[in-house]
């Protein structure tokens, strides 16, 4: 075997040791943290690149949502005429949009989070969880946004901001952990299997219509309410509203809520870290 | 504190199988998870590598030669992290800093500068160690200042594999991987690279260097390993193994036809 014909070998850059076996799974919830810095370059990759050559530029965070705001006051405040119980309609239906926002427009842009960074993942050996991370991160802005107009509106229009709203952080914590979830389950398997992403979008067009958007539950009559209880994202909406709006709430959608993200924490690292080791192969 | 005596790399019995033919089928999804069917054909699968042992110790510059469909890229990406074997065992001490295609993991729309700071990142360097071997980097990629302010698409291709080698090379590492990254480089830039390699290996770092140019193999490097369908064919002086290999080449015989013609 050929020696080296270096004398003096020099430090070491890093003192990583790495042991490759031929695993199952190899990540860790560790990972999470010590993946931040990756997470967070990505984040500003993808927002810086999501404007470039675009005219408009970050005011699409304001109009967007104003199209979508415009559709719900017809179909159903102009429309069904839908009972918010004395909340002004537009601050009614723009909680329930942050909420869908913070989940579906996450979700739209994360599907194919693995597979369009392919050449990061099969040439670079990035963490992979690091392009879930900066999915979620990138995509709190255009909730954000929302969540102010809705804000705005009340305080234009003299509605009364319920002092629950000192609990929106932890709310919002919800939503990213169930946001997070579906998002590891959906861009994951898409690696394997591109149907996901062709199933998405009609997913969360009809989820439009089967979630509280913009109308409550309380006025759901008798069998779309019951179904509506068991939409994961319509406990929520109605607790983002308890918050904000200071509108009474049930019981039962936030406990299928917090059962449901329990559930898909649990079932989106799963998958998540079963898929991770074939990703460079399969993507 | 662990020492450099200690190998760079350790592989043993290192395997990896990759299956054929189209990975997502629903006759076969359903088969077996609907119908629980456990008899249908087994999917044929490749074996890249197969039992694969070798040791490299820090500081040593090796040419991997093979044919294309050797071996030669599966296991340079199961050196950098890209990817799992099937079997055996590897270990890895130190950072392994990859170039296993010119422009890899830049995104077009982002400048020179973001692209570096994406890839320092990616490599699990801190922003204080990128800002600090960034003036090295744009200077030996040839770019001015208003080049790195500007999107990578701009960029002529000669433009973009510079940066890309500026950072394989000058960022931090104890190991660097090269896979055919020099075809696509004109011929004064591949001289000024080659030169680099031989210089991180001057320095003491390891160096993986894949080439087609046997020339350019035995300039840079001090010992060869040649892979054939995934097996370990020969490990030993650079002369020797570029030697037997180019003879293998002229032959129009792959390695393992020769041996048997031998018998």
């Amino acid at each position: 075997m050929a020696a080296s014909d270096t004398a003096v070998s020099p430090p070491l850059a890093s003192d990583e040791r790495r042991v490759v076996l031929p695993v199952k799974r190899r990540v860790r919830i560790g990972d999470l943290w010590r993946s931040r810095f990756v997470a967070l370059v990505l984040a500003s990759r993808d927002l810086k690149v999501k404007y470039k050559q675009s005219l408009i530029g970050p005011p699409w965070l304001v109009l967007q949502p104003l199209g979508i705001l415009a559709g719900l006051i017809v179909a159903f405040h102009g429309v069904a005429n839908v009972d918010t119980g004395g909340i002004p309609y537009t601050a009614f239906a723009l909680t329930g949009l942050t909420v869908w926002t913070a989940v579906q427009t996450t979700l739209l842009n994360g599907v194919n989070a693995f597979v369009m960074n392919a050449q990061l993942i099969r040439r670079v050996a990035t963490p992979r969880i690091a392009f879930i991370t900066s999915t979620v991160l990138s995509n709190l802005i255009a909730p954000a946004v929302i969540l102010l107009g809705a804000i705005v509106v009340m305080l234009l229009t003299g509605t009364p901001i319920s002092p629950r709203a000192v609990l929106l952080p932890l709310i919002a914590v919800w939503i990213i952990l169930m946001t997070f979830g579906l998002l590891a389950v959906f861009a994951s398997a898409s690696v394997r299997f591109r149907d996901v992403s062709t199933l998405l979008p009609f997913w969360s067009q009809a989820g439009l219509f089967l979630t509280p958007v913009g109308f409550s539950l309380a006025t759901a009559p008798g069998r779309t309410h019951d179904v509506l209880v068991f939409n994961p994202l319509t406990g929520l909406i109605e607790i983002t509203r308890w918050s904000l709006l200071g509108t009474p709430t049930e019981v039962a959608p936030l406990i299928v809520s917090a059962v449901f993200t329990v559930f898909i924490l649990w079932f989106g690292w799963r998958t998540f870290t079963r898929l991770e080791t074939t990703f460079a192969d399969f993507v | 504190m662990p020492t450099s005596s200690e190998p760079a790399i350790r592989a043993d019995g290192l395997g990896k199988d990759y299956l054929l033919g189209e990975l997502t089928d629903i006759r076969r999804a359903v088969r077996a998870k609907v119908l629980r069917d456990r008899a249908q054909e087994p999917r044929p699968d490749f074996h890249a590598l197969d039992a694969v042992s070798f040791e490299i110790s820090h500081g040593e510059a090796v040419g991997v030669l093979g044919a294309n469909g050797s071996g030669k890229s599966t296991l340079m990406q199961i050196i950098a992290g890209i990817s799992t074997p099937s079997s055996g065992r590897m270990e890895i001490l130190g950072r392994v800093l990859p170039l296993l295609e010119v422009g890899a993991g830049f995104h077009p729309e982002l400048t020179g500068r973001e692209n570096v700071v994406l890839y320092g990142t990616v490599l699990g360097l801190k922003p204080s160690e990128i800002a600090r071997y960034m003036p090295e980097i744009r200077e030996f990629a040839e770019l001015d200042e208003a080049h790195m302010d500007t999107p990578l698409k701009r960029y002529s291709m000669g433009m973009q594999a510079r940066l890309s080698f500026a950072v394989a090379v000058r960022f931090p590492a104890d190991i660097y991987v090269f896979d055919e990254v020099m075809a696509v480089v004109d011929d004064h830039f591949r001289g000024v690279a080659a030169k680099e390699i031989a210089r991180l290996h001057e320095l003491g770092r390891t160096v993986l260097f894949i080439s087609h140019d046997l020339d350019l193999v035995r300039a840079i490097c001090d010992r060869g390993i040649w892979l054939d369908r995934g097996r370990l064919h020969m490990d030993g002086p650079i002369d020797e193994v570029a030697d037997a290999y180019h003879r293998a080449q002229l032959r129009g015989l792959d390695a393992a036809e020769a041996a048997a013609s031998e018998l």
